[in-house]
């Protein structure tokens, strides 16, 4: 709290407030900027952690499964290895504060990905397989579209918590 | 706004419109994509069937076994009980039968009651046994080389299956018969020739015609059925009214669990019919292919049955049997004017479809 300027004029007090009030708002956006970026990647690295180890643990299934997927059948093989790479690529970038946006962006990426093909797979294709891993294969389609949404909204707040931070560090 | 929540958003759109422009790429140019329109029609005489009962059951209703005059009998997930309820599905009661081999049984079993017998083909043991429905007595059992898949008895004391056999040197499946005295007598390879892909893409079901003795394979990745005389002599062949005139199915992959190995396809499945019943010399046939002339939410609100009459192999019209608490049928028979379906969620219902 600033102090050194006072004055005893009312008008006087309403200027030297507001400032002051402003500055207050803004830390407090601040601070709440940075809560909301440590909470989001906490969650996104914990969700892609989670998702590349199942994948690497049961490799052979998952290239079946994909084998199995109406829309990525003839890509299955460079996916069943890209994607669990990928996904752990992002765990780590998130754990990092200098690359953590990279692992947001990334992960806004294939989480609208995961969502879209959901949804797709849902309303265009002949036949529904599993390609997931661990808890949420016990969930139904429907639930996983909002659980992805979910995520997808998460890694769009880390992206802005994010941008707010940057620019309260540089005022 | 602050520029950079707007430089924020305007990224995070980017890259998620980036995505979905991925994704739709991938699905408008897959082989796998359901058309808009598959090119045949479906008409729906009559009356819409009325559903008048249902069963829900502890143990799980799988399929029905069988029928008599005043019973209805239906499999569970465990093979050694069965469900007795009467034909308004009331004053039910479990029959409990000693299954030999159970763990093993349980894997893939069928049963099938053709009173007074009870036969149980617990296809990956791979045995079929008999017994008396009444004293519950076991009178015989036959033991096949290898697994089979499809199974049925046709009295007296005849079986028919398709499955693998020790004849075949290549991991595909043929057409068996036999008795529960002399065990399989007679094989049959060249009707559906076996590949190196574990008879999956031609896989299908196989029943009989009470009526004529005959038998009715019914493929489940293409629009065509077989009819056969008891020494799977072709009789005649006919279409069903979708146009998918060819499997897409590929086979190759196989997955270790310990001792067990799997096969399973590698590619989608297109299933055109998913599930078929002959009775009254009418096949009866659930097809997942969409006509032209339903809607989307129609398709999928209901479950279609095609009816092609097995004397002149032309299609007779459809019906539309709806979902019960949302779940899609996997099994049903036809006895006289009821339509008996277990649903997805192991619930069953009979619905009036005639007169």
């Amino acid at each position: 709290m600033d102090t050194k300027s006072s004055s005893i004029s009312s008008e006087g007090h309403l200027h030297q407030a507001k400032p002051y009030l402003q500055k207050q708002f803004h830390n407090f956006i601040l601070i709440k900027a940075i809560s909301k970026v440590d909470v989001t990647s906490i969650l996104i690295g914990v969700l892609f952690f989670y998702a590349s180890l199942n994948k690497f643990n049961a490799l052979r299934e998952f290239q079946l499964q994909l084998k199995q997927s109406p829309f990525i059948s003839q890509f299955a093989q460079p996916i069943s290895w890209i994607l669990p790479i990928l996904e752990f690529g992002i765990f780590i970038l998130v754990a990092f504060k200098s690359t953590r946006i990279i692992g947001f962006y990334l992960s806004l990426f294939l989480m609208t990905m995961f969502t879209a093909y959901i949804y797709a797979m849902l309303h265009f294709s002949y036949y529904i397989p599993c390609s997931c891993g661990g808890i949420i294969s016990q969930m139904g389609w429907h639930s996983h579209l909002l659980f992805n949404l979910f995520f997808v909204l998460i890694s769009g707040l880390g992206i802005i918590g994010h941008a707010l931070e940057t620019t309260q560090k540089y005022r | 706004m602050n520029h950079p929540i707007k430089n924020s958003l305007i990224r995070i759109f980017i890259t998620m419109a980036c995505a979905v422009t991925l994704v739709v790429s991938l699905a408008w140019y897959s082989d796998y994509r359901s058309p808009k329109l598959n090119g045949f029609t479906r008409h729906f005489p009559g009356t819409t069937p009325l559903l008048t009962h249902t069963l829900s059951s502890r143990y799980t209703i799988t399929a029905v076994a069988g029928f008599t005059a005043t019973s209805i009998y239906f499999q569970t997930l465990n093979p050694a009980l069965i469900l007795r309820a009467n034909h308004q599905l009331g004053d039910t009661s479990y029959i409990f039968l000693p299954v030999d081999s159970f763990y093993r049984t349980a894997t893939n079993f069928e049963y099938q009651i053709d009173s007074p017998n009870i036969y149980l083909f617990a296809r990956n043991v791979p045995a079929i046994y008999k017994w008396d429905l009444v004293s519950k007595k076991k009178i015989s059992q036959s033991y096949t080389s290898r697994i089979f898949t499809r199974s049925l008895v046709l009295e007296p004391n005849r079986f028919f299956l398709r499955g693998f056999d020790s004849s075949i040197k290549i991991p595909g499946q043929i057409f068996l018969k036999g008795s529960f005295q002399q065990g399989v007598t007679y094989r049959e390879s060249k009707l559906i020739p076996p590949h190196k892909d574990l008879g999956m893409p031609t896989d299908g079901i196989l029943l009989r015609d009470q009526n004529t003795d005959r038998l009715v394979y019914v493929f489940f990745y293409k629009n065509s059925y077989l009819v056969l005389d008891t020494n799977f002599n072709l009789s005649g062949q006919g279409e069903t009214i979708d146009p998918v005139d060819s499997a897409l199915l590929k086979v190759g992959g196989g997955i270790k669990e310990g001792k067990t190995f799997g096969y399973t396809n590698t590619s989608p499945k297109r299933i055109v019919n998913i599930e078929s019943c002959i009775s009254d010399g009418i096949l009866y046939n659930n097809s997942l292919i969409k006509a032209d002339n339903e809607s989307n939410h129609t398709f999928a609100s209901n479950n279609a049955i095609d009816m092609y009459d097995l004397k002149t192999y032309l299609y007779r019209g459809s019906l539309d049997i709806p979902l019960l608490n949302e779940a899609k049928i996997s099994r049903f028979k036809v006895f006289q004017h009821d339509l008996v379906a277990i649903f997805t969620d192991g619930t069953a219902g009979i619905f009036k479809i005639g007169e």
